[in-house]
């Protein structure tokens, strides 16, 4: 399975407002370039992505966040789980692709290619709905599920090592921050961003 | 009696904490989690803490960090990769473990490493002496981080109660 095809797939599923935190290189290049839109977070270092997608979940409740971490990423940091577990807030979709590989970093196997279970782990740390799909048709019943959902859900999804090739986004972090903290102005009809130069603090 | 901690907190307008448990901050954090002014958030560790400050934050939070400054050790890669490379403000309040007078072993090497630290991700902090001095203290480092869009950092001195008879602010 290919991540890409599940990119298209979650793409025809979410809404135009849902925000999306992406794990960094070939996460972000296919995700911009079949859902370009500011509701992306772009090029999330390893470890924060679901850290990230928590906070801003747990500061918008009723905003859809969904997290495109991967298996390096979360096997670097692998406590979220536990906060996941304890917390679980509803509106937080967490999907993990597992491709087995620190790709970005050489193509060097991750634990996961050795039996490590990114599912089982989640289960272990409190998180309700967890699930591992392996076929497009597993990818879609488990999104579904997910979006459904009232409550927080984790999907490992199995991927294919090879990236699909596309055009890099020409944004970077800092510029993607300030799009997608526009996205959220928007959204929620007030100003984030010099926000205190309105009322004043002690 | 009034927490200072907290009334600073919530005056510099305040509304969500990322913790860690920190020794001697453990009672202001559990007055925290029952404060309804605040979302609070106990993170598995200080790096993932910082993550999740950064989302509160680019969803219309202000968020700060309270842990021990144990915990910086534990956030250099997380405030270099998200704090300094996109530029994400964030306020961390600190414990001063390590300072003059304490007297736990382990805790002396956190106390000379905490400035080299702090300077080496070129984070601005102070050190406040007294209760009387948060509210000033924290507003001042929470406008420099929203406005630098970068950490600043509030070490407490060692021992510090944060009890006081009055509300300070």
């Amino acid at each position: 399975m290919r991540r890409f095809d599940c990119l298209e797939q979650l793409a025809r599923m979410i809404s135009d407002q849902a925000l999306v935190i992406c794990n960094l290189q070939d996460t972000t290049y296919e995700w911009q370039h079949i859902r370009p839109s500011d509701g992306n977070l772009l090029r999330q270092g390893m470890a924060l992505v679901t850290p990230v997608a928590f906070g801003l979940a747990k500061a918008l409740p009723h905003r859809q966040v969904i997290a495109l971490d991967g298996d390096g990423s979360i096997l670097l940091g692998p406590g979220i789980m536990t906060t996941l577990g304890r917390y679980a807030p509803k509106n937080l979709f967490v999907l993990v692709f597992d491709n087995e590989t620190y790709n970005s970093g050489g193509v060097i196997p991750s634990a996961t290619a050795y039996g490590t279970s990114l599912e089982a782990m989640a289960r272990g740390a409190g998180i309700k709905h967890a699930a591992t799909v392996r076929s497009l048709q597993e990818f879609q019943d488990a999104v579904q599920a997910a979006l459904n959902s009232t409550e927080m859900s984790f999907v490992v999804a199995k991927v294919d090592r090879q990236p699909v090739e596309v055009p890099r986004p020409r944004i970077d972090g800092k510029e993607s921050k300030y799009r997608f903290v526009r996205f959220v102005e928007a959204l929620e009809g007030r100003q984030i961003l010099l926000a205190d130069e309105q009322k004043s603090f002690s | 009696m009034s927490n200072a901690l907290i009334e600073a907190l919530a005056a510099t307008g305040i509304d969500f904490v990322a913790a860690f448990p920190s020794s001697s901050m453990s009672e202001t954090e559990r007055e925290i989690e029952a404060d309804p002014r605040f979302e609070c958030v106990f993170a598995s560790n200080e790096g993932e803490a910082v993550g999740i400050c950064g989302g509160a934050w680019l969803g219309g939070k202000r968020p700060v960090l309270l842990m021990e400054n144990s915990g910086l050790s534990m956030v250099v890669y997380q405030i270099i990769r998200l704090n300094a490379a996109f530029e994400v403000p964030l306020l961390m309040v600190m414990d001063f473990r390590g300072d003059l007078g304490d007297g736990n072993w382990w805790a002396v090497p956190f106390g000379w490493t905490t400035a080299p630290l702090l300077d080496s991700m070129r984070i601005p902090y102070a050190i406040a002496e007294s209760p009387q001095e948060l509210p000033g203290l924290i507003g001042r480092l929470m406008r420099t981080s929203l406005h630098s869009k970068y950490p600043t950092a509030l070490l407490l001195r060692y021992g510090m109660e944060l009890e006081v008879k009055h509300a300070s602010v």
